[in-house]
């Protein structure tokens, strides 16, 4: 495809270009947190085919050094309109647009009133800055692209719920990408004792050179509070993505998350939850496909802290074509966290001979009284089934569709926006179609 | 309507159908009996059009034209009904949804527009009331957690929606209590017309008390070895199989 990446000096090199417009910023705190980012980027090394982490994905990391420079400014009246606009889906709630990078004020739509708070990194003040340097990802070394992020950071999305504010309507992020670069999306979500929100975040775009996109999202749940997580990964084909969700859980906060990913070439989402105190809940659903010579990682890790949380996680990926997906599931139960309750499950589902499943549960326990359930599955569309829906005049193209389809189903009809839900199943049943149609 | 003649099949080389031969004409019942392995399955898999058994001789003619060549799913679009001995449970996939999919492809094939959703929900849930199920299941993975009743009456059910010409009918009635064989045999003798014709498979007379046959046929080792009136089965009732030179394993 391309030369060798020669991380992360290339970056390295490239911060300062990359995050260039915030060079001239004059909120000190950014510069001082992107510093402290940068060195530890350069503390990092590339995943080599030895790294365990990257063992099944590393054959797909290959970019050239031309990634490690920013997207091109694009003028929102230009072509990128029109492939926005059809990418950009309004939920009715609070909207924020991102293009290549720069905040797109007029795509976007800040809240009316001030029942919470969002704003961009650099209007921060020290008492919100202090909250993103103290609950940012700070473990780059074992997610180096995390730190590509940080030292790359041009701006970011703050939010913050105050305390028992329960918000209706989803926050909806839209990242919106074009062109051939780099470009570094960076969430940082606070819910206050007894909040609740729900956040979508949505990455579209599409190139025909070489993008990559390197994504942190930093959730801080504190007691009581609640959020529901939506995550698209939905971008076209052609566009890598490697991003990070840290979410860091407080006594009795529930995390829900849904996540959506399609392939491309190398394209990978670590989820990491930490349940910190008592009776902390976390619930994670996710939805995977990928067709051609495409690829998806999903790693998600669970650590139990605390006694007495609850964990559950679901996720169910479909391979078809050459494709390729990996699932990397870690729950580590530690020895303080008596009475947890964990539950593991990952479905997959191979369409083709030559797609290439990898799952792998890993469960750490030092606790000694705990339940901790785990289950994976690999398989093909079952044929008694198929024959079934074949006896009641269904084609078989259109039979295997409808159990591909039905074999997601039961956690995309958990999604908790109706707009969303219908708009997956709809992509689903259109690249599972495509998916029957290319054999 | 259907005309077996000298049909031969095998699975995996092991011949089970030796030689049938039977007509079925516009609006007859005919019912198949015999003891366990006797080829009752096999027959009705064979005419649904399932793959892994083998025809190795024979013909089988619907209205005039060879179905051997025919796959599964035109005979379906043809008007041939298969209900299942275990239908399979399909998670994910609600009744519903599979329901409307099969009506419409087989309106396609017909070259019939497809239904609009008013008109298929008021008959899925007139069916559904028809099998005595409640009008929930519907929106119910298919045969998800149904019990083995259940998931009988909701073979009826599809076939009291799909109004095949063919219906066969797969040991519909075993493991079913008295009431679900009612339901089962009302749904049946509802679609009852001068053009539809019915094979029942069965193991027991009981249901031809209630579905009353015009044909009795004793199937056995592969082959039709005795026809009769609806007679032959309460015969074979008293005495077994005994009397006709076979055994029931």
């Amino acid at each position: 495809m391309s030369s060798t990446l020669t991380f992360p000096d290339v970056f390295v090199n490239a911060s300062d270009a990359l995050n260039r417009d915030s060079i001239n910023t004059t909120s000190p705190w950014l510069l001082a947190f992107r510093e402290r980012q940068l060195q530890q980027l350069k503390q990092c090394s590339l995943p080599t085919r030895k790294t365990e982490d990257w063992r099944y994905s590393f054959r797909h990391l290959k970019m050239s050094d031309a990634i490690a420079k920013p997207l091109p400014i694009l003028s929102l009246e230009s072509s990128t309109a029109s492939s926005l606009d059809d990418s950009l889906v309004d939920l009715g709630g609070d909207l924020v647009v991102f293009v290549n990078g720069h905040f797109a004020e007029s795509k976007s739509r800040l809240p009316s009133d001030a029942s919470y708070t969002i704003k961009r990194f650099s209007e921060l003040s020290e008492e919100e800055a202090l909250q993103v340097s103290e609950g940012s990802s700070s473990d780059t070394s074992s997610f180096p692209f995390a730190a590509i992020n940080g030292a790359c950071l041009a701006d970011g999305i703050y939010i913050s719920i105050p305390k028992n504010t329960k918000l209706e309507k989803p926050i909806q992020l839209h990242f919106h990408a074009e062109g051939e670069g780099t470009t570094t999306p960076r969430v940082f979500l606070i819910a206050e004792q007894g909040a609740e929100a729900t956040l979508v975040e949505e990455f579209t775009g599409a190139t025909q050179t070489e993008l990559l996109t390197a994504s942190v999202t930093d959730i801080q749940l504190n007691a009581q509070s609640e959020l529901r997580y939506i995550r698209l990964n939905t971008e076209a084909e052609q566009l890598s993505h490697i991003g990070l969700t840290q979410v860091n859980q407080n006594r009795d906060s529930r995390f829900k998350s849904f996540c959506m990913g399609l392939g491309g070439p190398v394209r990978r989402h670590d989820l990491k939850i930490k349940l910190l105190e008592p009776g902390a809940e976390c619930s994670l659903d996710g939805v995977c496909i990928t067709l051609g010579q495409q690829h998806y990682d999903n790693h998600t890790e669970i650590e139990h802290i605390s006694a007495h949380c609850q964990s559950d996680e679901s996720y169910r990926c479909i391979a078809g074509g050459n494709s390729h997906i990996v699932f990397n599931g870690r729950i580590m139960i530690h020895r303080d966290a008596q009475k947890t309750l964990g539950a593991m499950s990952n479905k997959n589902l191979l369409l083709t001979s030559n797609a290439e499943i990898d799952s792998k549960p890993e469960l750490e326990i030092y606790a000694d009284d705990v339940k901790c359930a785990h289950g994976t599955t690999i398989g093909q569309l079952d044929e008694e089934e198929l024959y079934y829906l074949v006896t009641r005049g269904i084609s078989p193209d259109h039979a295997a569709t409808i159990l591909t389809l039905g074999f997601v189903n039961e956690l995309v009809q958990k999604i908790p926006n109706e707009s969303i839900k219908e708009r997956t199943e709809a992509r689903l049943e259109n690249l599972i179609k495509s998916a029957f149609q290319e054999d | 309507m259907l005309k077996i003649t000298n049909l031969h099949a095998s699975v995996d080389g092991t011949p089970i159908l030796k030689g049938i031969d039977l007509e079925v004409r516009p609006g007859e019942v005919h019912a198949i009996m015999g003891p366990n392995g006797s080829g009752k399955s096999t027959l009705s898999q064979v005419l649904a059009g399932n793959d892994s058994y083998e025809i190795t001789d024979g013909e089988i003619i619907l209205d005039d034209q060879s179905i051997l060549e025919m796959p599964t799913e035109q005979r379906a679009r043809e008007g041939v009904f298969l209900a299942f001995q275990y239908p399979v449970e399909i998670p994910g996939v609600s009744n519903l949804q599979f329901l409307r999919t099969a009506m419409n492809s087989i309106r396609e094939y017909r070259g019939e527009e497809e239904i609009d959703a008013v008109s298929f929900m008021k008959k899925a849930k007139e069916k559904i009331k028809q099998v005595n199920l409640d009008p929930a299941f519907l929106k119910r993975g298919v045969n998800e957690g149904f019990s083995g009743g259940e998931k009988k009456r909701n073979e009826i059910m599809q076939m009291l929606m799909l109004e095949p010409k063919l219906a066969i009918l797969d040991e519909t009635d075993s493991g079913l209590d008295i009431d679900a064989l009612k339901v089962v045999a009302d749904g049946v003798n509802a679609l009852k017309s001068p053009e539809r014709s019915v094979i029942m498979v069965t193991h027991y007379q009981r249901l031809l008390d209630y579905i009353v046959p015009d044909y009795v046929h004793v199937l056995a080792k592969g082959k039709i070895i005795k026809s009769g009136g609806k007679e032959l089965a309460l015969e074979l009732e008293e005495k077994g199989y005994g009397w006709l030179g076979i055994e029931d394993e």
